[in-house]
């Protein structure tokens, strides 16, 4: 510490240098009578030393918050790249803050991972940071080929982004993977090459997958004294960063399963297992979210997926809700039951399950290739229903197809399209079409 | 003669320098009243100090004496806590427990498990103090040190305006009338002062600063610390760290008692293994107990959220319930305890 830039009396700058107080948080740290008899100096001499440290310590004085309302850049919010998990967290990640995502292994903690890598590269009316991401991978091989196949893909999950902006990111060049097995290379990883990466402007999102993988390992149950100095070691090195660069920062968490009801500290839980880690890390973050891997799986066009619930266990802006979503081939996506596709071809399902009896005495194999079709469509209705409600269900499928063969025949275009496909008749025959022959 | 006693203070005993101290002793000068009758030049001279050191040393001697005549009554001082009205939480259970809200002039400790609405209390705090007098409130300002970063601009503008709705459906006569114009989510935004500290020296640094920003804001009636412990937990020297707490407690009960504000600082939870057994207790150890006047400790119960106050000099230990609400800190509707109630059965 440079004494001289203080504004002070030079009088007092003599005095601290022969008490050789070496530092700032020296000079704050001592008591005030014990900084008289360290310096020799009056109680008013003193007053005025304390003053200008503080003062040169503020980085801003008290801030009115009305003048934050209007900061952008402090509003900004980092998008997961799905419209409806964004509601879910209030328009995504915050931009300062350490943010936690535990689950289940194969709850889809990466999926969601290497979708915010994708994301934060965006234009920021488009969610995203204009910048890179840093992927911190503690226990796996980074999956690449996933990564990939995200990429491409990126058309069909960003449909609000004009395509050529899409094409004009060059993502795969903007993630920065470092592979960190240890704590010791981790902690070289976060003080050296990080901040250079982040002082540069080269990313701004930096993922840990896992935390729970090191603290885990390396210590045994008798060291925890020892493991939550370095678990707090590692979190204060976290908050650093994400204060200096306004960068989001995205740990990823195992779990551990609780034994019923052996303690409910952190809230009401809708599944069996916690966060791992324990209270001296979950006093360290920000925003804790959840993935759990429901029991039951959605199917939207031809694929399906297990369903997942994102819930937000806490967060100082969020309620305490959740909203479930599948994981896809082009990423992370929630749904809601009236855009889903999969959820129409039910109702065409079952008229054609009824027209196929009608004509069953001359079955001809183009009919008997639709009710085929159809007996396929009305299962993922079915599914599609089934696994949105445990309650009973009444269906009348008739009456959903006729609707829908109504609103087929008098569709073209891309609604056309999608009819097809829902009710799964792509590739027949226009002529085949049950809209065409039978009404 | 009582009086007399009183004013006998030793010179040892004001804050100036040792040295100084030396000189006054062996120039004979024992108590600060033989100090007080006597010109700079002339104390100079005897005791031979420096004209600067002799003029630090009355005026030390002068501020002693006005506060040793400074005592107050006990009736003085009920009659002033009554002029002082309680800053309401909008938790009209936690309100009566209280007594009316929290006291200002008073420290109170909020402790509690991440995300059972620590913050939440300290942002729905922040606005209640604002709310203007003719609607029970006391109109003042806010000065808040957030520590952990969880201060969210987004969440102020709820609670704010849940708050502004509230007090709007509240009005009955031209006084209101008038005062609702002036209290709006802009207005209370601007009320609030925000101080983000990102370590422990920068926080000490901050408390140190904050005498003289309270001295240029008189209106500021609250003070927030969110929160106290996260600074503090990654501490290897805990002497240190206790001396630096004690310092920060002695601090804040100088500026809650000198310029009237009510201090509220947040906790965090930390297991303690005791015969085997784990249990949970504030963080920052045995001695910061003693620093709050009030302590309040958040927790969860199966899906209920509860307060308990489990030290206070003027209140029994209570639980109450609570919710939040995407509106703030609120109190559960008793429809809603019965229906919890009958889940439970």
């Amino acid at each position: 510490m440079n004494w001289d830039q203080l504004e002070l009396n030079p009088r007092i700058i003599v005095a601290v240098k022969r008490a050789k107080l070496k530092s700032i948080s020296e000079v704050l740290c001592v008591s005030g009578s014990d900084l008289q008899r360290l310096t020799g100096l009056s109680h008013s001499d003193v007053q005025h030393l304390l003053t200008a440290v503080s003062t040169t310590c503020r980085r801003h004085p008290p801030t009115p918050v009305i003048l934050l309302l209007h900061n952008q850049e402090s509003n900004l919010k980092l998008s997961l790249g799905c419209r409806i998990l964004d509601q879910l967290l209030r328009g995504g990640l915050p931009v300062v803050g350490v943010t936690e995502l535990s689950g289940e292994s194969g709850a889809g903690k990466t999926q969601l991972a290497l979708q915010l890598c994708l994301s934060v590269q965006y234009p920021t009316q488009y969610g995203g940071l204009n910048s890179g991401a840093v992927y911190v991978c503690t226990e796996d091989l980074f999956p690449i080929r996933r990564l990939q196949q995200l990429i491409q893909e990126q058309t069909n999950l960003r449909t609000d982004v004009p395509t050529d902006i899409i094409h004009s990111l060059r993502f795969s060049d903007s993630i920065y993977i470092e592979h960190a097995a240890d704590l010791e290379s981790l902690q070289v990883c976060l003080s050296r090459r990080i901040p250079l990466l982040l002082a540069r402007g080269l990313v701004r999102l930096l993922i840990v997958d896992s935390v729970a993988a090191l603290f885990r390992s390396e210590f045994q149950a008798s060291d925890w004294l020892e493991r939550n100095k370095q678990m707090l070691a590692f979190s204060s090195a976290l908050h650093h960063l994400s204060r200096e660069f306004t960068t989001p920062v995205l740990c990823i968490n195992q779990v551990s399963d609780v034994f019923s009801g052996s303690d409910d500290t952190l809230g009401p839980r809708s599944s069996t297992v916690a966060p791992a880690l324990g209270l001296a890390w979950a006093n360290q973050l920000m925003v804790r979210l959840m993935f759990l891997r429901l029991q039951r799986t959605v199917a939207r066009g031809d694929q399906t997926s297990a369903v997942r619930r994102l819930e937000v266990m806490f967060a100082p802006h969020l309620a305490r809700e959740g909203q479930d979503a599948g994981i896809w081939r082009e990423g992370v996506q929630a749904y809601d039951i009236e855009t889903m596709p999969g959820s129409i071809p039910l109702s065409l399902l079952l008229l054609l399950f009824l027209l196929g009896p009608v004509s069953s005495e001359t079955v001809n194999p183009m009919v008997q290739d639709l009710i085929s079709r159809n007996a396929d469509f009305a299962t993922q209705l079915y599914r599609a229903v089934a696994s949105r409600t445990d309650d009973n269900v009444l269906l009348s499928p008739f009456t959903i197809s006729v609707g829908l063969l109504a609103l087929l025949s008098a569709s073209n275009g891309a609604t056309r399209d999608q009819l097809v496909q829902g009710l799964t008749m792509t590739g027949l025959d226009p002529q085949a079409l049950p809209g065409k022959s039978r009404m | 003669m009582t009086m007399k006693m009183k004013m006998q203070r030793t010179v040892t005993g004001l804050s100036l320098s040792p040295s100084v101290k030396v000189k006054l002793v062996s120039a004979g000068f024992q108590f600060t009243a033989d100090l007080l009758n006597l010109k700079p030049l002339q104390l100079s001279k005897e005791a031979g100090l420096s004209q600067q050191e002799a003029l630090e040393v009355l005026q030390a001697a002068r501020t002693d004496g006005d506060r040793a005549g400074a005592g107050l009554t006990a009736l003085e001082l009920l009659q002033q806590e009554d002029d002082i009205r309680s800053i309401v939480t909008f938790c009209s259970q936690l309100d009566t427990v209280l007594g009316g809200g929290l006291p200002v002039g008073k420290i109170t400790e909020v402790c509690g498990a991440p995300g059972v609405g620590k913050t939440q209390l300290c942002l729905q705090l922040a606005v209640d103090v604002q709310v203007p007098p003719c609607f029970g409130g006391i109109g003042g300002q806010v000065i808040y040190i957030d520590t952990e970063g969880s201060f969210l601009v987004q969440r102020v503008v709820d609670v704010a305006t849940a708050v502004v709705r509230h007090c709007s459906q509240l009005v009955e006569d031209d006084e209101q009338q008038i005062a609702m114009t002036a209290f709006t989510v802009e207005s209370i935004l601007s009320n609030i002062f925000l101080v983000r500290c990102h370590d422990y020296v920068e926080l000490l640094a901050e408390l140190h600063l904050l005498l003289d920003f309270l001295s240029n804001h008189p209106k500021v009636r609250l003070l927030v610390i969110d929160s106290v412990a996260f600074p503090f937990r990654q501490f290897d020297n805990l002497s240190q760290r206790s001396r630096l707490l004690n310092g920060i407690a002695q601090q804040l009960i100088t500026l809650a008692t000198k310029h009237c504000i009510s201090v509220v600082i947040t906790n965090q939870m930390t297991t303690r293994l005791r015969g085997g057994q784990s249990q949970l207790v504030p963080a920052l150890g045995e001695s910061w107990g003693h620093a709050p006047t009030i302590r309040l400790h958040l927790y969860w119960e199966k899906s209920q959220r509860l307060a308990t106050i489990f030290k206070s000099p003027g209140h029994m230990d209570t639980t109450v319930q609570y919710q939040i609400t995407s509106d703030g800190f609120r109190d559960v509707e008793l429809a809603a305890t019965k229906e919890t109630g009958s889940n439970c059965c």
